[in-house]
């Protein structure tokens, strides 16, 4: 009796659990689009949390395949693991407080697809910029391939030209203009 | 009659090789969409006639009224007006602009591609002058479809990429990059 009560409390504390991340299984409108690739997602959360988040650098190598390519990075950045190695600690420096918080997930073979938002605050320079103490939060969309339970490549774009607006960098995009509102409804008519 | 007929059926033939073509894919993916054929050929026909052909006029078709651009500048128009206002800003500025699909993937009714972004610069943009400079960068985006119609998206272009190749921004490399050589490109 006392058992079942003891069983009974820790399915209700798990329920409890699983509650604070009701999107972890799902698509942007909660449908659950990685049904058989639980694995491949499972790890892409494993890797926003110990790599992205908690920066635990000594853990690269059990995500990351040695082959890693990162498609997106310039001509003058590592690859493999050492890829993460150079950028995250790059970004560390620059915005101690860097999180990138998970918005859906998606699943198509052995890829993985995630949408997410990054924020942080500028207290060191970044790409030879002075700090400027201000806040920014942009999106990010990315493409992982997964291999042997390993990241072997990434696609993804993040917004950065708004991230150095945000951060006082650059100046703000205008406006679109009643310029370009004028010819849409030309174009309508 | 039947003349009209044969030729549109030659028509259609064409155009959907035209379609199975445009899926090759450079990043040697395997091709993907089993059971999401039509989603993938809504996306393709969507970046073939409106976004590289510029027929607007099939705009109200493809584009499902409620369709939300998740990654839109406040202020930009929503629907299928969103499309319209986009292409004709960026049309004006860029003439010459082309999307190129790189890769497709497709989950439930999401189409996630990969694609690259061309065009010089020909006229004005955000306010800046034209440089008669060509950029090339890649962007990431997510479109929910249903029904042949685009519903919303969530994506993301190398814009910072874009203006460091037009010449509108100027930034260092980190301190880790070897001398000499650009940090602005993508490879």
């Amino acid at each position: 009796m006392k058992f079942a009560l003891i069983a009974a409390v820790a399915a209700l504390s798990i329920n409890a659990v699983r509650a604070e991340i009701p999107d972890k299984n799902s698509g942007p409108k909660g449908e659950a689009v990685c049904v058989g690739h639980e694995a491949n997602r499972d790890l892409y959360f494993q890797v926003l949390d110990v790599i992205f988040n908690k920066r635990d650098l000594t853990r690269v190598e059990e995500f990351f395949a040695p082959e890693f390519k990162n498609h997106n990075a310039p001509a003058w950045a590592a690859q493999g693991p050492a890829a993460i190695r150079q950028y995250l600690p790059m970004l560390a420096g620059a915005f101690p407080d860097r999180a990138v918080v998970h918005e859906f997930v998606l699943c198509d073979g052995d890829y993985v697809i995630a949408r997410t938002h990054v924020t942080g605050t500028s207290k060191g320079p970044y790409m030879g910029q002075q700090p400027t103490g201000k806040t920014y939060k942009v999106t990010g969309t990315d493409i992982y391939r997964v291999k042997n339970g390993k990241f072997t490549d990434r696609w993804g774009n993040e917004d950065a030209l708004g991230m150095m607006q945000q951060l006082g960098y650059m100046p703000d995009r205008p406006p679109l203009t009643s310029e370009n509102k004028e010819e849409k409804k030309e174009e309508k008519r | 009659m039947r003349n009209a007929f044969v030729v549109f059926a030659l028509a259609a033939l064409v155009s959907s090789a035209a379609l199975a073509d445009s899926l090759d894919n450079p990043a040697g993916m395997d091709p993907s969409c089993k059971g999401h054929e039509q989603n993938r050929e809504t996306y393709l026909k969507e970046l073939e006639w409106v976004v590289n052909g510029g027929r607007m006029e099939l705009i109200d078709e493809l584009i499902a009224p409620e369709y939300r651009n998740n990654s839109a500048p406040p202020g930009a128009a929503q629907g299928p007006d969103a499309i319209r206002q986009y292409l004709t800003i960026l049309k004006a500025a860029f003439p010459d602009r082309k999307v190129k699909n790189e890769m497709l993937l497709c989950a439930g009714d999401y189409v996630i591609v990969r694609s690259t972004v061309t065009g010089t610069s020909k006229g004005p943009y955000f306010g800046q002058p034209p440089t008669g400079k060509s950029y090339s960068v890649m962007g990431t985006d997510i479109y929910l479809i249903k029904d042949g119609k685009f519903r919303a998206r969530w994506g993301n272009e190398d814009a910072m990429g874009m203006m460091q190749q037009l010449g509108y921004l100027a930034l260092e490399r980190p301190a880790f990059a070897p001398a000499g050589k650009p940090p602005d490109k993508n490879p």
